[in-house]
């Protein structure tokens, strides 16, 4: 790294840090609410899930196509095979969606459909061409509560020996939004899908997978949703 | 007075200093130095070993181990940065089939950690698919392995991390010519430590061979180092 460069950043940085004094607080809170929103404090919640608790939220989206499964165990935790490789035994460890007491407020229906919106493209141009953060809530969202093994049988592609238990609450949500992948072998990013579902792990809000395209179960739409892929 | 003007002015300036004293730790993403300059969410940097033939010998799959090596983004929830290291099984009419490591953005909650991966694409571009393996913790002493290769259904792959592994759709091939194993950098501001790349190609017997023709065609990002120390070896890191 040159040093003149680095300089120049360092620079960039103390200018950056004066703004964000001059703004005031408000825009640090706005970013820790985008950032943690229902994941901190409150410890010992129930693993049973009532909707309506689920539903308090203000932005929770349009009707889904299929209601929640209020059969879902949110506290499910997985068990891998003995033969497991010792390395994915300590992943388990390490992964909060593999654990059963989390210390966070579970993820809300209303914060799942706000971080899915965060994978849509109009946010990924944003962030990257250093402009403010653009209004996300204008892309239809629905979210339904499903076990992990509904949803990946749903979505395309099969999870196998995998680190979230069958019975575990995950949060599936569908966003109409322009959605590109995210890593390319040849920074080819000219393709782009017009909406996408993603999942997310209820208790600890971790996210687990998004797709995009055919096969793609919609929540909005209905369509490939309870199809096996 | 001229002298409590200027006894004014040094306790302003000394006022804004202690300001900007304290403001920096706060500027968190804004101080620090962008230690991969160029690259960006819209400009990925790569720094890859490619492999291919031209020929009509067909692989079935790629295999490839690498240390968990640290590498960090500079990431939080209003910073959709991040970095890959990691292995693509690539036709050459489109598609890919991918696995491997990522630091930084994954989560759009905002988690910015280290994690496992896997990702798909159809031949003519109408789907894609991510997962997220694991969540690890970065260690430069592991090595992790990677293997795409067919599963018993036509045109889906397993793509294993250490023995677990996820089933990919159809993603309209089966066959690949083409491999490439490297490094990907969508951000200004990542590092890396080392990362020691071996891949081998997955022939119809199912036999791990030397990877084809392997030529470093990517090497030349400014940020990044590689070099390429045998046949199917390669390693890669953000220049420090």
């Amino acid at each position: 790294m040159r040093a003149s460069a680095r300089g120049r950043i360092a620079l960039a940085g103390t200018i950056a840090g004066v703004t964000a004094l001059l703004l005031g607080v408000a825009v640090l809170t706005t970013h820790r609410d985008d950032g943690t929103a229902g994941r901190s404090t409150a410890p010992g919640e129930s693993a049973a899930v009532s909707s309506s608790r689920l539903q308090s939220d203000a932005d929770s989206g349009t009707t889904p196509s299929v209601a929640d499964d209020e059969k879902c165990d949110i506290a499910a935790v997985p068990t891998l095979s003995p033969t497991a490789d010792q390395r994915s035994a300590e992943a388990l460890r390490s992964n909060p969606a593999s654990q059963a007491v989390l210390p966070g407020k579970p993820l809300s229906r209303a914060d799942a459909i706000k971080t899915a919106r965060q994978l849509a493209s109009p946010a990924q141009q944003a962030f990257a061409s250093s402009i403010e953060d653009p209004d996300l809530s204008k892309y239809p969202a629905a979210a339904t509560l499903l076990t992990f093994a509904t949803a990946d049988r749903w979505m395309p592609g099969t999870s196998e020996d995998s680190l979230v238990a069958a019975t575990r609450c995950v949060w599936m949500v569908t966003v109409k939004a322009p959605f590109r992948p995210r890593s390319t072998p040849e920074n080819d990013s000219t393709i782009e899908f017009q909406s996408y579902t993603a999942l997310f792990d209820e208790a600890s809000g971790d996210y687990l997978g998004v797709s995009a395209g055919t096969e793609t179960p919609d929540l909005i739409s209905g369509r490939h949703v309870g199809t096996d892929n | 007075m001229r002298r409590a003007m200027l006894g004014r002015a040094r306790i302003a300036a000394a006022a804004i200093t202690t300001t900007i004293a304290l403001m920096l730790p706060v500027a968190g993403s804004g101080a620090a130095f962008a230690d991969t300059p160029g690259c960006s969410l819209n400009n990925h940097c790569y720094a890859t070993l490619r492999a291919g033939n031209s020929s009509s010998t067909q692989y079935q799959g790629m295999y490839g181990t690498w240390n968990r090596a640290a590498m960090a983004a500079d990431c939080d929830s209003s910073h959709h940065r991040w970095l890959n290291s990691e292995m693509w099984f690539w036709p050459l009419g489109g598609g890919w089939v991918e696995g491997g490591h990522t630091a930084g953005w994954l989560d759009p909650g905002g988690s910015c950690d280290y994690y496992a991966f896997a990702a798909w694409m159809k031949e003519d571009g109408t789907g894609y698919s991510e997962r997220m393996l694991a969540r690890l913790d970065h260690n430069d002493a592991v090595t992790d392995e990677f293997q795409i290769s067919r599963s018993s259904t036509t045109n889906r792959f397993y793509i294993y991390f250490n023995g677990g592994r996820v089933q990919s759709s159809n993603v309209q091939f089966w066959n690949s010519r083409r491999f490439q194993m490297g490094g990907e950098v969508a951000t200004s501001f990542g590092t890396s430590h080392l990362f020691r790349m071996s891949g081998r190609a997955i022939n119809a017997a199912g036999v791990k061979s030397l990877l084809p023709n392997p030529k470093s065609t990517q090497v030349d990002d400014p940020p990044l180092q590689a070099s390429h120390p045998s046949n199917s070896e390669w390693t890669w890191r953000v220049r420090p």
